[in-house]
């Protein structure tokens, strides 16, 4: 350890951090946390896991999700040893992203993007895991979910994963050939939609059971989790984003704005703050290349009655 | 300063003001389709002035004389936006022409007036910085009308309308 590193350490326990076995280590900022506070960013987790509206904690849980089947809160995710993570293992995080699995062998309600997260690199939950060992603990419990029957039945987690969940590594297909001189962007472009930012978790429209319906990816979703509608991003001109141009997309991933001068609001606005704009112009870019190769739907998205 | 700013700007700005059309808020016997009208067209022109402003930003597009006319058209029309939305104009009450404001306007409207507001004042201060002429200063200014100006009313009192 040098010197620096160790006054930095000696400060962070006179501020009074915990103090717990490890926590002298484990308290650093290396690059290892630097990076995982990227994946951090570009997966999204501070918006679910946080309850903004009500001044939650950050990452303590407690976000509604209003879905058909009830109302899911996010789980506090700090390293609070008792509320929280903190006594997680990196190979619980593992199984947690890859599996679906809870450390007590639990499903999780895919509310968690497990489906998505699957996919996510080695290396990338490594370093999140880094991350997520850092941030403040918060000593508050999560909320329970409140579903309706049937649904509020955690075995039928395990069955459902079973018919929907398929495991393993992500694969983006074959570059297609309007990205042929940028495959490298173009697959990076896809890691980022299909996996960390899990786009499709609220953009593709879902099935009876809740499964997303990748026969329309990112084609848009009448119902989205907050209620209302959320839009096709595929290149269909008229229903989708075909009118837009890659600089388009990444004006809105930066700042909001999309073509017509207009501002995103609710749930998009929070995913620009917390996460596109906070992303490097290169991973904008590929985003915006993806996007833009992707299979047209045809699917007009309409607001359901209030 | 004030004076040659005005001097060196004025032509454009008048130019802009005939282009742009002249600020209408809504007049007696408006019905309540023809006030939705209106303040679509209204917020259509505010759309228009940022996407105008943040094309200067990104590519130098125009000028900065440009860009603090635009950003004193929006503060000038965010005073107009409370009188845009009398009550019995929300999505509940109209349906033709189909609009998304969100009955959550009238729940509170105070609080709609003060968003309204903070509009005027952060496209307000985007002015000053354009009249500066410091390129980065109007990027810097900008960000905010855009996140809390134009989002911080779309967030809590607009139903995003279908395409």
């Amino acid at each position: 350890m040098t010197l620096r590193a160790a006054a930095l350490v000696v400060l962070l326990l006179v501020a009074g951090f915990p103090s717990g076995p490890a926590a002298s280590t484990t308290l650093l900022v290396t690059e290892a946390t630097r990076r995982g506070a990227y994946v951090f960013q570009a997966a999204g987790c501070l918006g679910c896991h946080t309850d903004v509206k009500n001044k939650g904690s950050p990452l303590a849980g407690g976000r509604a999700l209003k879905t058909p089947f009830g109302t899911f809160h996010a789980p506090n995710i700090t390293p609070d040893r008792e509320f929280g993570i903190g006594t997680w293992t990196e190979e619980d995080l593992t199984r947690a992203l890859r599996q679906g699995v809870a450390p007590n062998g639990q499903s999780y309600y895919p509310a968690f993007p497990y489906t998505s997260f699957a996919g996510m690199t080695d290396a990338d939950i490594a370093d999140l895991w880094a991350y997520l060992r850092i941030v403040e603990p918060v000593a508050e419990p999560s909320r329970e979910h409140l579903l309706a029957f049937p649904f509020n039945l955690r075995t039928l987690t395990g069955i459902w994963r079973a018919l929907y969940f398929a495991p393993g590594e992500f694969d983006a297909g074959p570059t297609p050939e309007n990205a042929a001189g940028e495959a490298e962007s173009w697959r990076r472009g896809a890691y980022l939609v299909r996996v960390l930012g899990h786009c499709g978790e609220c953009h593709t429209p879902r099935g009876v059971l809740g499964a997303v319906d990748n026969g329309l990816m990112l084609g848009g979703n009448p119902a989205g989790p907050d209620g209302g509608p959320v839009p096709n991003i595929t290149p269909q001109p008229g229903s989708g984003i075909g009118d837009w141009s890659r600089e388009d997309i990444v004006t809105y991933l930066q700042m909001g704005m999309d073509p017509a001068g207009d501002f995103a609001g609710g749930a998009m606005a929070e995913v620009v703050e917390n996460t596109t704009s906070r992303l490097t112009p290169d991973d904008r870019q590929a985003i915006a290349l993806y996007l833009s190769t992707l299979p047209p739907v045809e699917r007009k998205i309409v607001r359901q009655p209030r | 300063m004030k004076i040659r700013f005005a001097s060196a700007v004025a032509a454009p700005v008048v130019a802009m003001i005939a282009v742009l059309g002249v600020l209408a808020g809504p007049a007696l016997g408006d019905s309540a389709a023809d006030i939705v009208k209106k303040r679509q067209e209204t917020m259509k022109q505010l759309g228009a002035n940022m996407k105008a402003i943040t094309e200067f930003v990104k590519t130098g597009q125009g000028s900065a004389g440009d860009v603090a006319a635009r950003a004193g058209q929006i503060a000038a029309t965010a005073k107009l936006i409370p009188s845009l939305f009398p009550a019995g104009t929300g999505m509940d009450m109209v349906t033709d022409p189909k609009t998304g404001a969100k009955p959550e306007i009238w729940v509170d409207f105070t609080k709609f007036e003060a968003a309204a507001a903070n509009l005027g004042d952060l496209a307000g201060k985007l002015q000053q910085a354009a009249a500066g002429g410091d390129a980065p200063a109007i990027g810097a200014a900008l960000a905010p009308v855009g996140k809390e100006g134009c989002g911080g009313c779309h967030t809590p009192f607009r139903q995003k309308l279908d395409n």
